[in-house]
């Protein structure tokens, strides 16, 4: 990886320079890898509601990572041939049957809603809530952070695990590269909602390509989307916003929603307030520049 | 010494052999083994540097570099009219009219072009590069503009190019090719380095149609055989050829390599790697050469027009191959070769293919006489271009 990190976005909570850095280290090593062990064994796990310790959400400043991974690099990242050989059930173990027992042979329940880089899952936990019938997945490109949504997801199910509505099932987090794999993942028109808040702005001129959303990748989301299907976007970055909104604007695919739009939905509303970016910004008194795109039946020029 | 040929083209409209040679050009007639004309990569990078700024940092690797600007990919278009090839430094396209191989134009790129296809009746060049970006350009720039070498002008964005892509990757993009018309539409199906292959509506290019799904590792190879308009044959580091039906995404057949290719017994500890680095087709016996860089084997195999049926294996033969040209009549073609002997210089065969898929060959006289009239001088052993740029597709995870 040979990204430049940029130490004015940090944006993983904790305040580095209180902790003297050997033991810190130190710490947030010990407290990763107990919470690996806790995460291999309750990763796949139905909770049926009789967690009797108190359950505690995982601490974010033990997920301290660089703000920003290089989308063009080979990682070592999992994926799957093809969208019918991922197994969905081990995201969401309490809705989807593992694909060798016999209930798997009846249609499953697909991810219709997708987070693209969801960074600490915020708007994640609360679309959980919003659409208790959709299964909604985060994807995320740094490992502890993806692992700290992890960790998130599992604290909140096992919370909920006596509740009524088991809620949290139907949220998930997945390590990917959304810039390359996401075919991979999602068939033709699986989705109806692409998130986009706060991407990585990369100011640079040399390194736009590195954004998430260009004429190209516009194409690939269109390919995702049914028609109907919405791309939003988010960002406190004016640059990026024009960006954004002129990429997508001229792609025959997708064409603007207008501000009455955006002022009733309630995803623009969750999107402002509920993404740790979004309060990042709010507390800041930054501004947020949204633009939502509908995905077209047929291309229009 | 003289340099290998690293690429061939064939002209079947007036019968001539192109050989490309490190930064030369060589128009042959195969038919008597006489040079006719050539050109060379000089022309445009002796302009470039005229104005170019000197920089530090790259002098000390261009002295120890003699071939600056070799042809990367070579290709003549249908009609005949013009030879397209991409460069390597200069990064540049060159289109050359095949009359007298004067320069049309050429256009340097930010990026190196890796992949190219010529369409729309001759009209257009689609150009992939190492980003995984594809580019529409006219052949012939539109009258007007004058012909020439072209640097980018000042309206180039912010990424250094003038134009915008007409679709892309997120990873290098390695063979492109425009279908042949389907129930009224046309596609572009493109491959890259990752294991992707994509086919996009052409010239609708905004519009994914879908993913053949089933490669896991680079895919450098693409062709739909002339005579079964709906195949796709790809291959590249995967140990199997993969035989589609791109029009509904299905992998037909995998026809496995290692049967055909056969680790050498005395490599038993190496691991068996296949590199695809060619797939020919030979439309008048419905047969394609498909050659393994790792195994150095050209095999032969039958693609039937029904995908029902199975692709049969033919024959295969040994060659250090750098390139094939066919030449479209009685199951011939040209090929290239490395030549290990002292004097490492171009070697030139032909071959014939029988019906039965077995290689002989033919016209050895011939062959070697455009072996040895073949010219690029270079300085030293030292100067030969990396010959096998295929096997370095294969990805090693950086983290
Ligand atoms: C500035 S953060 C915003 C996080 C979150 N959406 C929010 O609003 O709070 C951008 C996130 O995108 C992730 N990211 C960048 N490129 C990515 C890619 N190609 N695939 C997946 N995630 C990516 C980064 O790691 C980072 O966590």
């Amino acid at each position: 990886m040979s990204e430049a990190t940029a130490p004015t976005n940090e944006n993983v909570g904790g305040s580095p320079a209180s902790e003297p850095s050997a033991t810190g280290k130190r710490k947030r090593m010990d407290y990763r890898q107990s919470q690996q062990a806790r995460r291999q064994e309750l990763k796949s796990v139905v909770f049926e509601g009789d967690a009797e310790e108190k359950i505690k959400l995982p601490k974010k400043k033990y997920y301290r990572q660089r703000a920003h991974s290089n989308p063009f690099s080979d990682h070592l990242l999992e994926y799957p041939k093809s969208p019918s050989d991922m197994d969905w059930s081990r995201l969401y173990p309490a809705l989807i049957p593992p694909p060798t027992s016999t209930e798997a042979a009846s249609p499953q329940p697909k991810v219709e809603i997708a987070d693209i880089g969801c960074g600490f899952g915020g708007l994640l936990v609360s679309l959980a809530t919003e659409f208790p019938d959709k299964l909604v997945l985060g994807m995320e490109i740094r490992v502890q952070v993806t692992q700290y949504v992890e960790d998130r997801i599992i604290a909140l199910r096992q919370q909920h695990a006596a509740s009524e509505e088991k809620l949290y099932n139907n949220i998930a987090v997945l390590r990917a590269n959304a810039m390359k794999f996401l075919p991979n993942f999602f068939e033709k028109g699986q989705l109806s909602k692409m998130f986009f808040c706060f991407p990585d702005p990369h100011f640079k001129a040399r390194k736009h390509k590195a954004r998430i959303i260009t004429s190209t990748l516009a194409s690939e989301y269109a390919y995702l989307l049914r028609p109907g299907g919405i791309v939003y976007t988010i960002t406190d970055v004016k640059d990026l916003h024009e960006w954004m909104v002129k990429h997508l604007e001229e792609h025959p695919m997708f064409k603007r929603l207008s501000k009455e739009w955006e002022e009733s939905d309630k995803c623009v509303q969750i999107m402002r307030k509920d993404t740790e970016e979004g309060k990042k910004v709010e507390r800041n008194q930054g501004d947020k520049f949204v633009a939502c795109y509908v995905r077209l039946e047929k291309p229009e020029y | 010494m003289r340099h290998p040929v690293q690429k061939l083209a064939f002209n079947r409209t007036n019968g001539r052999l192109y050989l490309a040679a490190g930064e030369k050009l060589q128009e042959f007639d195969p038919t008597t083994g006489v040079l006719v004309q050539e050109w060379s990569t000089e022309l445009i990078a002796a302009d470039e540097t005229k104005d170019e700024q000197p920089k530090k940092k790259k002098a000390k690797t261009e002295q120890a570099k003699v071939v600056r600007n070799a042809f990367r990919t070579l290709s003549c278009s249908e009609d005949g009219r013009y030879i397209v090839g991409s460069t390597d430094e200069l990064k540049s396209l060159v289109v050359l009219s095949t009359t007298d191989l004067s320069l049309q134009y050429s256009r340097k790129f930010p990026k190196r072009p890796s992949a190219l296809a010529i369409t729309d009746s001759n009209e257009t060049l689609l150009l992939g590069d190492k980003f995984g970006d594809v580019y529409s350009l006219p052949i012939v720039p539109s009258a007007g503009s004058k012909p020439g070498h072209s640097k980018l002008s000042s309206a180039e964005n912010e990424s250094g190019y003038d134009i915008e892509p007409i679709f892309g990757h997120v990873s290098m993009l390695v063979d492109l090719l425009v279908t042949p018309e389907v129930e009224g539409a046309r596609y572009a199906i493109s491959s890259d380095r990752d294991e992707h292959v994509r086919v996009t509506r052409y010239p609708e290019a905004c519009v994914i149609e879908r993913f053949c799904f089933g490669h896991m590792q680079y895919v450098s190879q693409l062709l739909v055989p002339s005579w079964a308009p709906t195949t796709l044959l790809s291959g590249g580091g995967d140990d199997f050829l993969a035989r589609w039906n791109w029009t509904t995404g299905e992998l037909v057949e995998k026809i496995e390599l290692e049967a055909y290719i056969g680790a050498e017994p005395s490599e038993e500890d190496s691991e068996f790697e296949v590199a695809v680095s060619g797939i020919w087709e030979i439309p008048e016996l419905k047969i394609v050469l498909v050659f393994d860089d790792n195994s150095k084997k050209l095999l032969s195999f039958k693609i039937p027009e029904s995908q029902s049926e199975p692709a049969r294996f033919l024959s295969s033969k040994k060659y250090d191959l750098l390139d094939a040209a066919v030449s479209g009549t009685n199951g011939e073609a040209w090929l290239t070769v490395y030549n290990s002997s002292e004097s490492e210089g171009p070697e030139i065969k032909k071959i014939k293919v029988d019906e039965s898929g077995v290689i002989t060959e033919i016209e050895e006289a011939l062959a070697k006489k455009i072996s040895e009239t073949a010219s690029f001088e270079i300085a030293s052993r030292a100067d030969v271009l990396a010959l096998h740029p295929v096997s370095l597709l294969r990805k090693h995870a950086e983290h």
